[in-house]
């Protein structure tokens, strides 16, 4: 191999490494300074400062995301305020209308993947993120935007492929019906339940006595990941599988009933109460697995596949290309006449050129569908009604093995304002152990410690100007 | 042409690292709560609340029993009986408070307009005047709080509807304003304000 060759062959070779090594700089956590994080953290739960501080580094391309998942752990250590704050933002976000978005346009690129652009959730996310909005205003007695925020959860559910899987999110027009019911509304408690009936016809409607709400959410969430099923005639990028076992819930209570009636002819007396245990099993309202999983394809799965017969061709002719740069070549090391050397020489040299162009394109065409989700978020959601007495301020959860073996307890409280009362367990924590969300940034800073960075040390004092110099060291 | 081919490689293959550069924000800058603002949805915006709030107030006020009557009527706007059954999140307040004070400023007198949602701060300086713990003011005592005339309701209701095929998603949003006679149930004024709006997200949030 002549010295042009090899040059040919190294700055070829830099081309390929640059593809390799290269990401954009959406994807990476950007330097905030310390005061700022300092000053942002400071009415924050200590708990989850470093999840805070990943929102901060990781700006709006995963600010819904963000604020999602610390929007529920915030719910979950009690934090309303925050909660709704965290969660309104993201409604905004996903409620806004992306046209000609810069970043939405990179997304469609070729050579940009699907990620670099702001997340704003698949629609099992987004009616999620709607649903713990709408508990919120629940437990607030809010029951109007209770209702509005599950309705705004059942409409992102309508974009399904299939027919038969659009607007099937029962949770939502079951919660819908309770805020309805709560606020008083008899008229539109009575469609919203009758909608739900048609998606979940077995799951019982609350009785008339019932004034409290119960749910309790079991499992974790779906997790993504990109693939593509060559036997599907519909190209479909984002896959799902389910992260748990199935669970069920017993929920068990003190409730106080009336004694025994005094005997006839005794004295008239206040009733006696006496204390009776209740165990009462949660229903399965909803599989999120199930909401995620049965979504069908994208639109934008479409613009994937193009990406992917791009990154096919452009390697078939690479290989091709490849192919032939070896015929050549060898043609050029076995021919005795120089002319043939010469020609073979030139034509192996174009041939690889070729070869490495199409191979780069073929890399940097970027088909992976966006993966980052809410990782917090259950695998399930069983609810029960039952009617409540205000002596009643907890409930004990038991969470169970599909073979009734039990797994664990979990105490939920009960609030109350307004005329319902809501309680909420979940069976696995809130709090996302990792305070990045999955896929939320590089390969590499996805699994490098979060450092939240100290403040700098204050600057000694500098002398008054009129102050006397120091005395000289003796 | 080998270095041409080489120059088109390399920027063949940097161009899978183009870069889509962090925003350097956007100062703040005020909007006019009349016009379209800069994020917009399907939902109510504040362009409606302004506009029908300023729609509502202009025809009540062309209502003889409500703003020509001899003695000018004791009236009760706020929210508790403006029901939302929208899709849309709101603040109900945000509505009735700007209608209550745009009427209050634009009848002159002509109405009274009662703050039912003081009576829990009026009654508490109410009981500590009776109690002598403050002294008794300048204007001076009543036998009790106003009782109101009339009073709003209404309600928001909305219909959705969503094309899978091309994203398209659409919400008519109706707002309808009453004012019911607080004796007789006789509503005495009515109004109504609708809109629809339609919009497609961007294809890679479909």
């Amino acid at each position: 191999m002549g010295k042009h060759s090899a040059v040919r062959l190294t700055m070829s070779v830099a081309a390929a490494a640059m593809v390799s090594a290269c990401q954009t700089t959406r994807e990476q956590e950007t330097t905030v300074k310390p005061e700022v994080v300092h000053s942002y953290l400071a009415d924050k739960p200590a708990q989850l400062h470093k999840h805070y501080f990943v929102t901060l580094a990781q700006g709006q391309r995963n600010k819904v995301l963000n604020d999602m998942r610390l929007g529920l752990a915030n719910i979950e250590l009690g934090n309303d305020a925050q909660a709704e704050h965290l969660l309104d933002d993201a409604l905004t976000q996903i409620e806004t209308i992306y046209v000609n978005n810069e970043n939405a346009a990179k997304a469609r690129e070729l050579f940009t993947k699907e990620l670099v652009k702001d997340f704003k959730g698949e629609p099992y996310e987004r009616a999620m993120a709607y649903y713990y909005r709408g508990l919120l205003y629940l437990k607030a007695g809010d029951y109007d935007n209770a209702r509005a925020s599950f309705k705004g959860g059942f409409l992102q559910d309508s974009f399904a492929d299939e027919a038969q899987n659009q607007a099937d999110f029962g949770l939502m027009p079951f919660l819908q019906g309770w805020a309805s019911r709560c606020r008083g509304n008899t008229v539109t408690a009575e469609e919203d339940f009758k909608e739900f009936k048609a998606i979940r016809p077995g799951f019982p409607l609350p009785g008339n006595a019932d004034n409290a709400l119960v749910l309790v959410e079991t499992g974790s969430a779906p997790v993504k990941y990109s693939a593509t099923d060559p036997d599907s005639t519909k190209p479909k990028y984002l896959k799902y599988r389910r992260a748990s076992a199935t669970e069920t819930a017993m929920v068990k209570f003190t409730d106080q009933v009336a004694g025994p009636a005094p005997a006839k002819g005794a004295k008239a007396a206040a009733p006696v109460m006496k204390s009776v245990d209740r165990a009462v099993p949660a229903n399965l309202l909803e599989d999120v697995y199930y909401q995620a999983s049965t979504r069908g394809g994208r639109e934008f799965d479409s613009v994937l596949a193009g990406k992917a017969q791009f990154k096919d061709a452009a390697n078939t002719v690479g290989n091709v290309a490849m192919t032939g740069a070896l015929v050549a070549g060898a043609l050029a090391m076995n021919s005795t006449n120089p002319q043939t050397q010469r020609d073979s020489a030139a034509a192996a040299g174009i041939m690889l050129l070729m070869a490495v162009a199409a191979k780069a394109a073929a890399e940097a065409a970027e088909p992976d569908a966006d993966i980052r989700y809410w990782d917090n978020l259950p695998d399930r959601v069983h609810a029960l009604t039952l009617p409540l007495p205000p002596s009643v301020t907890s409930l004990s959860v038991d969470l169970l093995a599909s073979d009734g073996t039990l797994l664990r307890t979990r105490e939920a409280k009960v609030t109350r304002a307004g005329p319902c009362a809501i309680a909420w367990a979940r069976g696995e924590s809130a709090v996302p152990a990792n305070p990045r969300a999955p896929s939320s940034t590089s390969g590499q800073a996805m699994f490098s410690p979060v450092v939240i960075p100290p403040l700098p040390a204050p600057e000694p004092a500098k002398p008054a100007p009129d102050a006397p110099p120091p005395e000289p060291k003796s | 042409m080998r270095r041409l081919m080489i120059v088109a490689s390399s920027a063949l293959a940097l161009s899978a690292c183009q870069t889509v550069q962090n925003s350097a924000g956007t100062p703040t800058t005020y909007q006019d709560p009349a016009t379209l603002g800069a994020v917009k949805g399907v939902g109510i915006e504040s362009q409606d609340i302004v506009s029908m709030t300023d729609q509502m107030m202009r025809d009540m006020l062309t209502e003889p029993r409500l703003a020509n009557a001899a003695t000018a009527p004791n009236v009760i706007i706020d929210a508790e009986y403006f029901v939302n059954e929208s899709s849309s999140r709101i603040n109900r307040n945000s509505i009735t408070d700007r209608l209550r004070v745009s009427l209050q400023r634009a009848s002159q007198g002509r109405m009274n307009f009662v703050g039912r949602h003081y009576a829990n701060m009026v009654q508490s300086e109410r009981n500590l005047k009776r109690q002598g713990v403050v002294d008794k003011a300048t204007t001076g005592t009543a036998a009790a709080q106003k009782g109101g005339d009339y009073r709003l309701g209404g309600r928001i209701t909305s219909q959705d509807a969503r094309d899978p095929r091309t994203g398209m998603m659409s919400r008519y949003t109706q707002i309808i304003f009453e004012m019911a006679d607080l004796e007789s149930g006789d509503i005495v004024w009515s109004g109504i304000y609708e809109f629809s709006k339609a919009a497609a997200d961007d294809v890679i949030y479909r």
